[in-house]
């Protein structure tokens, strides 16, 4: 059979974009890395580009697609996506994936430009607040000097697989030609930690392909559950739950994303653990950024009429009332969706990020 | 072949080296869960519930995708990989339905079975309870994939069993979802095998209610294959008709002569349960199966005779009476078995009532004397226009056994006024007089009554000796008649005028002559225990003017008491399998069960024969392989003409140039037709290929099983 080398540009960790990077700044470099490994192969080459992207100077076979995985290192993933269908690896002994009668593998940019040039180099994405930086480093060089960490509140080393560090532990660490240095992200001291995993959750669910049960299911568990200590809804026992579950993900999973994907969190449940407790328990964000970008819905009792009308328009059963009564709803419940508002002609719900005093009791309309 | 030694849970195997540590585990009774494993599909491994524990490996491994090696040591039931699997069982739980018992899967579903294996720990995830939608879009299967749990099974089978790929994963608003691939069906290319219900573990595609029988006591492979079951003598109809596909007619004509001896007459005259069965109904209408069958018998080479079996004679005598399709079937099998055979027939001719009751426009008699030529070709002696007065003295007469088939040659006649006057006939005898070539004599005017396939032969043969009016009358309503749709249709295009609805009340006559019918409106027809029940409609008593009626109501066994066997509103009574009062005489057909269908009595003749060659000291098997091996190719790849090919209709003479003469007038298929009409086959039995869905009840049973 014959070869195929895919030069996977589609696989990125959102936090380290360094393909198209290398592609459009290092043209020459990766494409004589990617016909070097090509020739000990065998190969044909095929390149494999976000959709919508261009690269200037690039000839030969290349082929877009809208997908993006941390899956398309794999062979398999990246001929399912050649196929036309959804990126999904598959790792097993002895296997073949195989393209329009050719086996196919994958190389990255990263990896063809380090096969041209020694893994001397280093590329780094640096993420502070909404910029990307890439940077070129060196390897054994200290972190410290590629990023300014002082005054920060937080690193995060590679990106969604990647782990919470205080800045000056980080700052010590020498980049080595991993994964783990592709990615740097930078935590300033007015950021939320339990917003950033909110951030990060939810990135790993959109980046997760599905097939396996423990990153699929827990990716979405995660993000539910990180989300709900930003409304109030978590429980006690929830980071518990996290570290057990997420032990058991990092063994059980199918893939090297499923089983890192839960580190993030995990690390800034362990190094911040009285942020999330405050989340938690007290349902306060010190930062002022979770409680306020969701905000608590309350029935005003002093305007409230009993009507009902907002008890009809919940799909959630979150508000309690009877005719006559003053409506209290159930913060427990409430998925803050809003219907109640446009439900209710008096205007008498009303939102909050601290909650006023409300009824505790039943009490009827005009007794407050 | 290679083999390696490895450990699993403190047990030593020996197993070939291409398999996975799942198949070493589960061929040795030791089960390990898995989901989205099937043994027909490429391993997954999304589940997560195979991993195990392998000695020096850190973490766990899946076992359903990786190879045995040799001096592997594996614990099925370490704890970590235990805990995984709970966890994975848990995730499942919290998108799929908790509740299991309002589920049409519920005792058959995988995941419930598995839940309850692994069990759960109970931790407090939140339940993501995906939306109740239900899509109804596909004519056979039905999609509720708020119980998907995503194994992808169906995906893989839809892909890589059938090479079709109309299903796949999407993402839809962020999350995993199997669902159609292309916009509608049609584009998707579904060709309704139904290998992905086949293979889901859950209740998330299946079968829609009423294509297949939901019968327990039937086999899976009767269950799935409802042409095959629908035909009295499961006939291997997907068999034929694949044959028929590639062109090869005499295997197809032998595949339909490993169950029946007389291929060709059903062709023609066959009441077809098997398309009353076709998946294909729900679809666009049923395959034309009786015509595919005609074809094909009609290709036949003969080449089918050098499989055939003929047992060595036993010395055993045995005697049949009556030559219709049930005494030519068990004389045939019986002959093969290596008894003598004699068969008495009292009409001139072999055929029963496909000589003298079913009329020659609908079975060219050339069919039927090829096909009793065969039979009597093997050595079964047939002896026409010999009466049989008694069935035990004929038993006395040294033969080992016998079998009657005497069928209903007798007509019933309705207690009504009149019904013994000249020109008032009864169908059986009607019909045989025509076969004769003594016909009764027909006026302008008859009156037939009776709504079944007898009185529809018995209205177009008066109207082919003349008759100027004819009419049909019957209680049933149009859509309840128990002729075939076809033959009323041909019937009216004749211009046989149906009256529907009607009770007969009086022959009306007028000096010993016939000069009407009486007859009244009825509705709310039932037939209970003591007949027919239903109330007449006020002033709806008209006469239809007759010079001739014919009673087309039934039949029976022309014999009485004398005939020697304990006989059941006249007809022969059977137990224990076709055993009648008479030791050594046995009886099937419809004699026994009153008037059935030419393929009812050769399947009832088959299991007859069975019985009589065991009680004659032979092991009673009559299978054969007439037709050569069929490797029926599961990968049917996304055929666009399957769907757009509708059924294909048979060439039929005219009216006006059919109803003057006795010619045959479903000239059936040609070969072009044929093939065509045989493409549309869904290929039902493609899906008992695939291997059925194991519990772990079942590993664990044939572990006991071993020790």
């Amino acid at each position: 059979m014959k070869n195929l080398l895919v030069v996977s540009c589609v696989s990125d960790d959102i936090k380290a974009p360094l393909s198209m990077y290398l592609m459009k700044n290092y043209l020459s470099e990766v494409v004589a890395g990617v016909e070097k490994y090509a020739s000990e192969l065998d190969a044909d080459i095929m390149y494999l580009l976000p959709e919508g992207e261009k690269v200037e100077g690039l000839n030969g076979d290349v082929r877009y697609t809208s997908a993006c995985s941390p899956t398309l290192t794999n062979p398999y993933s990246v001929a399912q996506v050649l196929g036309g269908n959804i990126p999904r690896p598959m790792i097993q002994d002895e296997y073949v994936a195989v393209y329009e009668d050719k086996a196919v593998s994958v190389v990255t940019p990263e990896a063809a430009y380090g096969i041209k040039n020694g893994f001397n180099d280093k590329f780094v994405a640096v993420n502070v607040g909404e910029k990307t930086e890439i940077k070129k480093a060196t390897v054994g060089q200290i972190v410290g000097e590629v990023v300014a960490l002082e005054g920060t509140k937080a690193v995060l080393l590679g990106g969604l697989k990647g782990t919470f560090m205080a800045p000056a532990e980080a700052a010590e660490l020498k980049l080595e030609a991993t994964e783990k240095f592709s990615s740097i992200t930078v935590y300033d001291s007015s950021e939320c930690m339990v917003d950033a995993c909110v951030q990060l959750m939810n990135q790993a669910y959109n980046a997760s392909c599905g097939k396996c049960v423990l990153c699929r299911e827990g990716t979405s568990q995660f993000r539910q559950i990180v989300t709900e200590m930003t409304t109030g809804k978590a429980k006690s026992g929830d980071l518990d739950l996290i570290k057990e579950v997420s032990e058991l993900i990092s063994i059980g999973a199918y893939c090297p994303f499923g089983q890192n994907m839960t580190k993030p969190l995990t690390s800034a449940i362990a190094l911040f653990p009285d942020e999330f407790d405050d989340h938690i328990k007290r349902k306060t964000c010190k930062c002022g950024k979770c409680y306020k970008a969701a905000e608590l819905y309350y029935i005003d009792p002093d305007e409230c009429q009993g009507c009902g009308d907002c008890i009809d328009a919940c799909p959630e059963d979150a508000i309690e009332g009877k005719d006559g009564f003053i409506h209290i709803i159930d913060q427990d419940l409430c998925e803050q969706c809003g219907k109640c508002v446009s439900a209710c002609d008096e205007g008498c719900i009303k939102t909050a990020t601290k909650l006023p005093k409300l009824p505790k009791k039943k009490t009827k309309v005009g007794k407050w | 072949m290679a083999t390696v030694n490895l450990i699993i849970d403190g047990k030593a195997i020996t197993c070939d080296e291409s398999k996975t540590v799942l198949e070493a585990a589960l061929d040795n009774g030791i089960y390990i869960p898995h989901l989205c494993h099937h043994s027909d599909l490429h391993p997954n491994g999304g589940c997560r519930l195979c991993v195990v524990k392998q000695e020096g490996v850190d973490g766990v491994i899946t076992s359903c995708s990786t190879k045995v090696k040799e001096g592997m040591v594996i614990s099925t039931k370490e704890e970590t990989a235990e805990k995984v699997r709970k966890l994975s069982v848990e995730l499942m739980f919290k998108t799929h339905p908790s509740e299991c018992v309002g589920c049409p899967k519920y005792g058959k579903c995988h995941l419930a079975s598995i839940s309850q294996y692994v069990g759960d720990a109970g931790r407090e995830f939140r339940q993501q309870k995906l939306p109740l939608i239900e899509n109804e879009e596909n004519p056979l299967m039905l999609h509720e994939m708020y119980r998907c749990i995503l194994c992808g099974r169906c995906v893989r089978a839809c892909s890589e069993l059938r090479g079709v790929g109309a299903l796949k994963f999407e993402k839809v608003d962020g999350r995993m979802k199997v669902v159609i691939n292309g916009n509608s069906l049609e584009e998707a290319g579904c060709q309704f095998c139904g290998a992905c219900v086949e293979v889901c573990p859950t209740g998330s595609i299946r079968d829609k209610v009423g294509v297949f029988k939901d019968d327990p006591s039937l086999s899976r492979e009767m269950t799935l294959v409802p042409c095959s079951e629908g035909c009295p003598a499961h006939i291997n109809v997907p068999k034929y008709i694949r044959f028929i596909k590639e062109g090869n007619y005499p295997a197809a004509a032998a595949t339909v002569r490993e169950k029946a001896p007389i291929p060709e007459c059903l062709g023609y005259i066959c009441v077809h349960s098997c398309e009353l069965q076709c998946k294909r109904q729900h679809l666009d209408g049923p395959l034309s199966i009786r015509n595919l069958k005609r074809f094909a018998a009609s290709q036949d080479d003969g080449s089918w005779k050098a499989n055939a079996f003929q047992k060595d004679a036993t010395g055993k005598k045995v005697a049949i009476i009556g030559a219709g399709p049930a005494g030519l079937t068990a004389g045939y099998y019986l002959k093969k078995l290596g008894h003598e055979v004699t068969i008495f027939e009292k009409l001139p001719k072999a055929g029963g009532q496909m000589r003298y009751g079913i009329p020659s426009y609908r079975l060219p008699r050339e069919v039927l004397d090829k096909e009793i030529a065969e039979i009597e070709s093997i050595g079964v002696e047939i002896k026409c226009g010999v009466d049989v007065k008694s069935a035990a003295e004929l038993k006395a007469e040294g033969y080992d056994a016998v079998f009657v088939s005497v069928g209903t040659h007798a007509g019933n006649r309705l207690p009504l006024e009149g019904n013994d006057l000249p020109n008032v006939y009864l169908n059986a005898d009607f019909l045989r007089s025509i076969n004769l070539d003594e016909p009764l004599p027909v006026g302008e005017n008859v009156v037939v009554l009776g709504g079944g396939n007898v009185a529809i032969d018995c209205a177009e043969s008066a109207l082919r000796l003349g008759a100027k009016h004819v009419v049909m009358t019957c209680l049933e309503a149009p859509d309840k008649m128990t002729a075939s749709e076809e033959e009323v249709t041909w019937a009216k295009e004749d211009g046989i005028i149906v009256e529907n609805s009607r009770t007969f009340d009086a022959i009306e006559s007028e000096n010993g002559k016939v000069t009407g019918l009486t007859v009244t409106g009825i509705e709310g027809l039932k037939f209970g225990p003591k007949g027919p029940e239903f109330t007449r409609i006020p002033d709806s008593t008209v006469t239809f003017p007759a010079d001739t009626v014919i009673f087309a109501v039934g039949q029976h066994p022309d014999i009485t008491e004398e005939f020697g066997l304990e006989l059941n509103r006249g007809r022969i009574v059977t137990a224990d399998g076709h055993k009648t009062s008479v030791e050594g005489v046995y009886a099937a057909g419809d004699a026994v069960t009153g008037t059935r269908s030419v393929i009812a009595a050769i399947a009832e003749a088959r299991a007859a024969v069975s019985e009589i060659d065991i009680f004659l000291g032979g092991d009673g098997n009559i299978e054969e392989n007439l037709a050569p091996e069929q490797i029926a190719n599961p990968c049917i790849g996304k055929n666009p003409e399957l769907t757009k090919t509708h059924r294909t209709e048979p060439t039929v003479t005219d009216s006006e140039s059919r109803k003057t003469n006795f010619e045959p007038m479903d000239l059936g298929f040609d070969c072009s037709k044929a093939g065509c009409e045989a493409s549309r086959c869904l290929q039902c039995d493609l899906r008992v290929q695939i291997s059925p869905q194991k519990f772990w009840s079942d590993y664990i049973s044939e572990e006991g099983g071993q020790q």
